[in-house]
């Protein structure tokens, strides 16, 4: 186990370099003059050029690239903002909290609705709950999460009054923004367990144990479910990423001071440097977050387990 | 292999037309082409047009959808954002098919080191979430159709790269292959002629989904001020300038997430539907 | 009343049918089946003829969408399993009757190891508790051949023979009445088959469990059983002890199987034997006896009713009004 742990650690330095050279080439090729835009239109040209040389923007590209890296690994520091002129690495960081609560409640959510919904149907096929579920869930697939957001928003804030629409520190701030990110996370774990159940329900091992003389909810919780749970874990992670993505969206919306929203409104004031910093730090987070789950399944499916004895 | 492909389609298209979602779904997404390719004929108004005296109008009969902020016709404007949403849809994954396939294909029939490397390359794009991607690239090459395409293509292409890989690992190992090759063909005979065909499949499926997800995207992309650029239509759009009205007018910020919604449906039904009928396991 | 209560499984008018797209499957029809005591029975038949869809009957074990019995009964030590209760069946299950399944690699839950997959067993119906349980599925181990060493290891690291073995130890660790199995080596390459086959015989006697062994293989049956039973389109149409049987095969389906077995004296260039034409079609089967579109001596009566079980000599059985001479010579 340790020795797979030590390789996909291993494995992932590469992977994170390319990810910085993906994220540094981008604000490499984006239009417009990095000088210019941090001393504003009006700087006189000797300023620019002074900036450009004090920064080294005239060096070849490997060369800016591996400046780029060595400032990000060793002093955490991938550049100013444009428009604060703080570090970008500050802002984000003082606002990512935030953005992985919002992440975190929305899994916990979709995992604990999708989990017992995706049995239940499974459990019980064909039945109206099942056909109910099934429907909401092709609509939660199908539905931009900024939508659901607003629609919320409507019913719970403009209509019924109930919920504020903005903000991120009390439960009821806090309701809609979360379900709303999870909307999609919840029916896509809904359908992969129930379909996932289904095919463990089915199988020869759950009908041996029947013919054993086992108990019929010892069976499914035994036998069937911590199988059909194995695939799960993998969903959930690949979901994480999504939810990354989609908290853009959400804190968009309900207005949450969250990296999400810093990146819109920097794409708004074409502050790159603080978009691709955002891209570069979520990337690492879901990074992070794909090898727990790598661990975690290996830990738990004996069959990976056993390769790598 | 003509006469394969005959009788494999027309399976294919039977089992597909028993599959009553997937018609549905069809019938959807073939009335949005219709809808988007006959736009200046469907729609009642120019999408531009602007009726300052008429400006945020619930549904009524002039308008039948209502008006927006600049009294633009809504409806109108869901017209030629289908146009927009499914050149989008169409382009993105024409890119990530092309580049996606092309690599994959090459990883997959020629092994080895250069397997290794463009798999790697794949798992460094896989380590950022696509939608995040394409935000990135979006932001970095500027707002615009063409270049929201862009992001949104380059975003899709591993799911493409690893998926023909994979079927061209499989194919390549059975014997019409190695009897092409002691006929003498070129590699690039074999891939186009003999190989690519039959991955067909699989490929089909994800690239109905994938323009889906493209739709999403770039919905997604338009929301946040990336894309798109006012006064084109785009339904993402739409529903992000509906939201300072969402008291007053609140059908604005309904109509356009329909669209979507319906949208993505009938596109995952047919995707769905062919999954089923293309699965060599199934019994009929 | 008192006469089957002498057999330990009495089978009567089974039929169990499938609900698919395509029509009405009739897997098993009006099946009729004896079991005695401490003898073993092979349930002979091809692919598709029904043979497990039986047995699974009889576990009442059969999913019930899209499968249903719609008739007969399946007396077990006097008790109709089919009026039993559900907590009845479960008793019976594992205790009573214990099932080996064909495929020993998806019969075995992959993440439980072999030792808790046996224990299972074991805690269900005996009173025994923590390490006498545990002590037990050893003890079962060692009887089928595993290694003590082994017993926390997953199903994926043993080979077919081995896992096939352990779901041996499953079924007999408590001691069953009736041992069902379900072609226990078909997925087993050659070489271990004899050995599992051995196994298998060799505890059924020590155990002195009866014993349903469904295969069909002609062989293995003539090895192993007392009796045996021609499965063809879900109900019998021959059965006699193996003496009987293999001396003197009457029914013509059972003379083509042994036509079919390639006999080592008879010259190379002789083509194999084959039964003419394809079994019956599962959702639309012949009016008449069900083999006669086959039957190389079918006459008008064969086309239009089936015969129904007759006695042609004493203890054997045959489903056919013109049984013929087998000229084949005895297979005994």
């Amino acid at each position: 186990m340790l020795k797979y742990t030590i390789r996909r650690l291993i494995l992932l330095v590469p992977v994170l370099a390319g990810v910085a050279l993906l994220v540094f080439t981008l604000l490499y090729i984006t239009p417009g003059d990095p000088a210019r835009m941090a001393l504003g239109e009006d700087a006189p040209q000797e300023s620019v050029e002074q900036f450009r040389k004090n920064y080294g923007l005239d060096d070849p590209f490997f060369v800016q690239f591996g400046r780029y890296c060595y400032k990000a690994l060793f002093h955490g520091d991938i550049g100013n903002s444009y428009v604060t002129k703080s570090s970008v690495s500050e802002e984000i960081l003082t606002r990512f909290p935030t953005t992985l609560k919002l992440a975190f409640w929305a899994v916990v959510l979709g995992v604990a609705l999708g989990l017992p919904f995706g049995i239940i149907c499974a459990i019980r096929q064909y039945s109206i709950f099942d056909s109910v579920s099934m429907i909401l869930a092709l609509i939660g697939v199908a539905m931009p999460n900024f939508w659901l957001g607003v629609l919320l928003i409507l019913l719970f804030s403009v209509k019924l009054n109930w919920l504020p629409p903005s903000g991120f520190t009390t439960f009821a701030e806090m309701a809609m923004p979360v379900f709303t990110l999870s909307g999609g996370t919840l029916a896509v774990i809904t359908r992969m367990t129930r379909s996932s159940m289904l095919e463990v329900i089915k199988s020869d091992y759950v009908r041996t144990a029947r013919a054993k003389g086992q108990r019929e909810s010892i069976i499914i919780w035994r036998h069937a479910l911590p199988n059909a749970l194995i695939p799960i874990l993998t969903i959930v992670g690949m979901q994480f990423g999504g939810l990354l993505s989609g908290a853009i969206l959400t804190e968009t919306v309900f207005s949450i001071p969250g990296v999400g929203r810093l990146m819109v409104e920097s794409i708004k004031m074409r502050d790159f440097p603080v978009v691709q910093g955002g891209v570069l730090y979520i990337a690492l987070v879901f990074c992070f977050i794909n090898l727990v789950v790598d661990l975690l399944y290996a830990g738990v499916d004996p069959r990976i387990k056993a390769k790598y004895r | 292999m003509l006469l394969k492909k005959n009788s494999m389609l027309r399976l294919t298209l039977v089992r597909l037309r028993r599959n009553h979602l997937a018609m549905i779904g069809l019938a959807v997404v073939l009335t949005l082409i219709f809808v988007a390719v006959f736009a200046d004929y469907i729609a009642p108004f120019k999408y531009s047009r602007q009726h300052l005296r008429e400006t945020l109008q619930a549904p009524n009969a002039k308008y039948l959808l209502g008006t927006d902020e600049f009294g633009r016709d809504v409806l109108s404007r869901l017209i030629y954002g289908a146009r927009v949403s499914l050149q989008v849809g169409l382009v993105a994954v024409s890119i990530s098919l092309f580049v996606g396939g092309s690599l994959g294909a090459v990883a997959g029939f020629y092994g080895g080191k250069l397997d290794n490397l463009i798999m790697r390359l794949m798992d460094v794009q896989l380590a950022v979430p696509s939608t995040l991607l394409a935000i990135a690239i979006a932001a970095a090459l500027g707002p615009g159709l063409f270049n929201l395409m862009i992001a949104v293509g380059i975003s899709s292409v591993p799911r493409f790269a690893r998926l023909l890989r994979a079927s061209v690992l499989s194919v390549k190992e059975m014997e019409f292959v190695e009897a092409a090759r002691a006929m003498g063909a070129s590699d690039f005979r074999i891939i186009v002629l003999h190989i690519l065909p039959n991955c067909c499949a699989p490929l089909i499926v994800q690239a109905t989904l994938s323009v889906a997800n493209a739709i999403l995207s770039s919905a997604s992309l338009s929301f946040i001020g990336l894309g798109i650029q006012p006064p084109y239509p785009e339904w993402g759009g739409m529903l992000s300038s509906a939201r300072d009205y969402l008291r007053s007018s609140p059908y604005l910020s309904m109509f356009p997430g329909i669209a979507i919604v319906v949208t993505i449906i009938a596109l995952n039904f047919i995707g769905d539907g062919l999954r089923d009928a293309l699965d060599p396991k199934q019994k009929r | 009343m008192a006469d089957f209560q002498k057999k330990l499984l009495d089978i009567r008018d089974l039929t169990v049918q499938f609900d698919t797209d395509s029509g009405v499957v009739h897997a098993v029809n009006h099946l009729n089946m004896q079991l005695e005591e401490g003898k073993a029975l092979g349930f002979v038949g091809e692919t598709g003829a029904g043979k497990t869809t039986t047995a699974l009957a009889i576990l009442q074990l059969i999913q019930s969408p899209p499968g249903e019995i719609t008739s007969g009964e399946i007396w077990f030590k006097g008790q109709n399993v089919r009026e039993m209760t559900e907590a009845e069946l479960r008793n019976m299950r594992g205790r009573e009757i214990a099932m080996i399944f064909q495929d020993p690699m998806t019969s075995l839950n992959p993440i439980m190891t072999v030792e808790e997959q046996i224990m299972e067993m074991i805690s269900l119906h005996s009173d025994l508790k923590g390490s006498e349980v545990r002590e037990r599925a050893l003890e079962m181990m060692r009887l089928v051949g595993i290694r003590p060493e082994r017993a926390k290891d997953y199903p994926h690291q043993f080979s077919g023979g081995m896992r096939q073995r352990v779901g041996i130890a499953i079924a007999l660790a408590c001691k069953p009445s009736l041992l069902i199995a379900d072609e226990p080596t078909t997925a087993l390459d050659v070489t271990i088959q004899a050995q599992v086959l051995e196994l298998i015989k060799d505890l059924q006697k020590q155990v002195k469990t009866s014993m349903l062994l469904i295969t069909h293989d002609l062989g293995i049956v003539a090895e192993t059983c007392d009796s045996v039973a021609i499965m063809y389109a879900g109900h019998l149409v021959e059965y006699a002890d193996i003496q009987h049987l293999y001396g003197n095969p009457l029914h013509p389906y059972t003379q083509g199987l042994f036509n079919a077995v390639p006999d080592l004296e008879s010259p190379i260039t002789e083509k194999l034997a084959v039964i003419q034409g394809l079994p019956p079609d599962p959702t639309n089967l012949p009016r008449g006896c069900s083999f006669s579109p086959r039957c190389p001596y079918a006459q008008a009566e064969c086309l239009e009713k089936p015969c129904g079980m007759r006695e042609i000599e004493p203890g054997h059985f045959i489903d056919c009004y013109f049984p013929h001479q087998y000229e084949g010579g005895s297979r005994a």
